[in-house]
């Protein structure tokens, strides 16, 4: 094996990239869905939380990684229904429900998943795309997850979507203007109660990739924000899918900084490096907002951005 | 009841087979937190490694917490990118590392219990603790009336550590060595920290002559990093 | 009979009430489908938070740093902010009092105790105002950036108690140095209950009396129900949103101080006890009043002493208390919209 020194760092955070940004991407897409419609899911974090652990399940039981990762999309739709018909009560504030589905989703995760933090449940295969190189670092750095080749397929289809199909259409009017899309016949409560539950299905999704795939088992600290993290992403990405593919990879890449950095030998502050995602977030945000304008391309609707 | 096992001697042991089984002559380990119980477990690891092939490096990675999956398994990556061939642990849970490990081709020795299922091609050894006669003692204490221990110690001569079974990539040698040194610890009487032994930035931690037995309590405050080891306290 | 003020009062008593008993009704047909005897569940958790001295003790100490977390979302709730970052402002206050708890020499241990509280009070109250001032100066959702604060704030606390403020003494759990017996905050008097409590009540009390009963607590109630309206009227929304936010982020800095003054002695990895994120829920089932605070989180501290109970006797994992408290918290807030609704409540005028 050659020897990368100092290349480690960099092949590290590209190979951290394409690892841990698979679930950043399905969160953010999903949040995406349901921010476009005018309404804004804090609760995704338990929804991911709670996608791990029933896809990790599943996969145990029924022995096929594949059922789980859909039963681990369903558990995560209903979640998402939930908030959508909580929000959909009068006066009912979607912020402060996205924070109860937080609290809830990972209680209710943590509750029915301690049968399986011991047992091996099967994994998700791999696909390799490193055969071109004959350094055994590149390889490994470019095995990426089925998941993630169909999350970058549903961001384009998303932003193709939402520009020329219908129902893409009636959801960008409902979160923009919810009287324009009455005084067109489309009931405004349906149309966001849907898009929550669509975000929450693609946020299990997300966090079946965490317990299937890498660093595949089912444990309680296996989130560490990932599903917060991506919610403030998408505002960073401005609702626009593709944005949100390269702010995901951005953010895998920022996690993988401090190991990297270990591994050469920096070996300080490692808790300040660890950090770097939450400083990198915090960063962007105040890069990127402003009191004054709305952002380009916010949902006029949206609570956070109202 | 808060027992200290002594599992630096079986992370000796592990490290022992590590360095007959390492061909980078890098080995790895991944602790939670840079604590003297973590410290020591990494030292004897390294020095294990060490009695086989003094050339041999320890690469560590704190995480910085007892269960941070992700962090684990990305530290596991950024080290077999960095040539480290064998890794342990001491985290809540190997199990995120083993199966790391195993899937990037490299070898693993686990801790706590026996992780072989987990990774049938790369599972060396590993330390397990043995609880059953932990709780002997405490039942048998408080049947004769004795007060009840709150620091339990022990190793291998009280039956407190054992390892698990060799996995296949262990080679004959290193079984032999591993079993005669394990041998020497049951009779209770082995010793690991002894000088002359400097630390990783060059000063003697312990002089030469003077040896410090398993139980001696100035393991218990550990706060160095042996010659060898890369990585900061 | 009900003049409009005591139908208000009792419908903001009895919808809340109503939602907690939907959520144990809820919860106790989860524990029944689970093969669990509900009433056999509930008992062990009067048992374990409210019978005998002893359960009453543990809840009490409990329920002090949930008080004053719950401030650090109540307070910046009456200007409309909704900030979930209790935990970053209670670690560094713990921390800095620590710090001075163990630097200051040579004083009595009475101008200890309150440089410690006020060193709390401060590093709490600028981190939480920090996430107030990005929303009124850049825009940033305060949600999101409290949160992420926090686990900023959790990495610094780690970095400094593992690192340079690291106590060498301290051998398998990091801690700093101790700031001494002297130093500690004792219990009431006839109470096994530290001093903790007593703290919280009184911060309670006072922002109860601020928020309601003066002119600047009027000017922030105006803020949280309409920023744009404020505005106009002249008021200073900003100021009042950043004072606000500090206040909160004291009282949750005051926590950690408690936390190191009156259990640990020290600061250390036990102080993330998850006190801020419990405050969250403590707040918004008291619909942000700071009076309602109080009891709130005594119910909650009696939740959460019991977890250990279940565990126990039912065998029962610790996240069983977390499920129950999602439950309220969800039910909690979808009764927000009960409010005027029920034909009980709406004042009218009944001839005697």
């Amino acid at each position: 094996m050659t020897d990368l020194g100092w290349w480690g760092v960099p092949l590290g955070v590209l190979g951290g990239a394409l690892r841990v940004s698979t679930p950043f991407l399905f969160v953010s897409l999903g949040e995406c869905i349901t921010e476009k419609s005018g309404r804004i899911n804090l609760g995704l974090e338990g929804i991911l939380v709670m996608g791990a652990m029933t896809g990790y399940a599943v996969s145990f039981v029924t022995g096929n990684p594949w059922f789980g990762v859909l039963a681990a999309g369903i558990a995560g739709f209903f979640l998402g229904l939930l908030h959508g018909l909580i929000c959909n009560l009068p006066k009912v504030n979607d912020i402060a429900v996205g924070i109860g589905l937080m609290l809830f989703g990972t209680g209710f995760a943590f509750f029915m998943g301690k049968p399986y933090v011991q047992p091996k449940a099967p994994n998700l295969p791999s696909i390799s795309f490193g055969a071109w190189s004959d350094m055994p670092q590149v390889q490994a750095a470019l095995q990426v997850s089925p998941l993630f080749l169909i999350g970058i397929a549903l961001a384009l289809f998303l932003a193709w979507g939402f520009r020329n199909t219908r129902w893409g259409l009636v959801v960008r009017m409902v979160g923009d203007s919810s009287d324009a899309a009455r005084a067109m016949g489309y009931n405004v409560n349906v149309v966001r109660t849907l898009a929550t539950a669509a975000g929450g299905f693609l946020a299990g999704i997300g966090g079946s990739f965490l317990s299937l795939y890498y660093p595949g088992s089912w444990s309680e600290g296996l989130s560490s924000g990932q599903g917060l993290m991506a919610v403030a992403l998408v505002i960073f990405a401005r609702w626009n899918p593709i944005h949100c593919f390269y702010a995901a990879l951005l953010f895998g890449g920022a996690g993988s900084l401090g190991p990297a950095l270990q591994s050469v030998g920096i070996t300080s502050g490692y808790y300040l490096f660890n950090a770097a995602p939450y400083v990198l977030t915090l960063a962007i945000m105040i890069a990127t907002c402003s009191p004054r304008r709305t952002l380009a391309g916010a949902p006029g609707e949206l609570s956070i951005v109202r | 009841m808060l027992p200290f096992l002594s599992c630096k001697l079986a992370q000796y042991l592990n490290g022992i087979v590590a360095g007959f089984t390492s061909k980078t002559k890098k080995i790895g380990f991944i602790a939670a937190k840079p604590i003297p119980q973590v410290l020591r477990n990494c030292n004897a690891f390294l020095m294990g490694a060490r009695s086989v092939d003094p050339k041999i490096t320890c690469q560590l990675i704190v995480t910085g917490d007892w269960s941070l999956p992700v962090k684990e398994a990305e530290a596991v990556n950024s080290m077999v990118d960095q040539g480290v061939d064998v890794i342990t642990c001491h985290v809540d849970s190997p199990k995120v590392v083993v199966e790391t490990a195993e899937k990037r081709g490299i070898f693993s020795c686990g801790y706590h219990a026996s992780q072989a299922p987990l990774a049938p091609k790369g599972y060396l050894t590993g330390a397990e603790w043995n609880w059953a006669p932990v709780y002997e003692q405490h039942v048998k204490d408080a049947l004769s009336g004795a007060p009840f221990k709150n620091f339990v110690r022990g190793g291998f001569k009280e039956g407190f550590v054992k390892m698990s079974p060799y996995g296949k990539a262990v080679s004959d040698a290193a079984k032999k060595k591993a079993d005669a040194t394990k041998a020497a610890m049951v009779k209770g009487d082995y010793v690991i920290f002894k000088g002359p032994l400097k630390d990783n930035t060059g000063k003697e931690v312990i002089p030469a002559g003077k040896a410090l037995i398993q139980t001696d309590p100035v393991l218990e405050s550990m706060n160095y990093l042996v010659e060898g080891v890369i990585g900061k306290v | 009979m009900a003049s409009p003020r005591v139908s208000a009062a009792l419908e903001a008593l009895a919808i809340p009430i109503g939602a907690l008993a939907g959520a144990m009704v809820l919860f106790g047909l989860f524990m029944l489908v689970l093969g669990q005897s509900p009433i056999e569940v509930y008992s062990l958790i009067y048992q374990g938070g409210f019978s005998g001295a002893f359960s009453w003790q543990n809840t009490l100490s409990r329920a002090a740093p949930l008080i004053l977390t719950a401030l650090c979302v109540a307070l910046p709730a009456q200007a409309g902010l909704m900030i979930i970052g209790s935990e970053g402002a209670l670690v560094l206050g713990g921390l800095v009092a620590a710090v001075i708890g163990h630097l200051m020499t040579g004083v009595s241990p009475m101008g200890v105790k309150v440089a410690m509280a006020l060193g709390g009070m401060l590093a709490g109250g600028l981190w939480i105002a920090a996430a107030g001032a990005l929303r009124q100066y850049r825009g940033i959702n305060e949600t999101i950036s409290s949160l992420l604060l926090t686990y900023i704030a959790i990495a610094l606390f780690n970095h400094m108690v593992e690192g340079p403020l690291r106590d060498p003494a301290s051998l398998n759990k990091p801690s700093t140095h101790p700031i001494g017996d002297a130093n500690m905050l004792g219990n009431f008097p006839g109470l096994d209950v530290h001093w903790g409590l007593g703290f919280g009540i009184i911060f309670c009390v006072a922002m109860y009396v601020l928020v309601k009963h003066t002119t600047w607590g009027f000017g922030l109630r105006i803020v949280g129900g309409n920023a744009r309206a404020a505005r106009l009227a002249g008021l200073p929304v900003s100021q009042l949103v950043l004072t606000a936010c500090f206040l909160g982020g004291a009282a949750s800095g005051l926590a950690g101080m408690v936390e190191v003054a009156a259990v640990h002695g020290n600061a250390n990895a036990s102080l993330m006890a998850g006190y801020g994120y419990a405050g969250i829920l403590v707040a918004f089932i008291a619909r942000q009043n700071p009076i309602a605070i109080i009891p709130v989180a005594v119910l909650l501290g009696g939740i959460s002493a019991s977890g250990g109970m279940l565990q126990r006797r039912l065998d029962l994992p610790d996240a069983t208390v977390l499920v129950l408290q999602g439950m309220a918290f969800l039910l909690v807030l979808a009764s927000e919209t009960l409010y005027g609704r029920i034909k009980l409540f709406k004042s009218r005028e009944i001839p005697a």
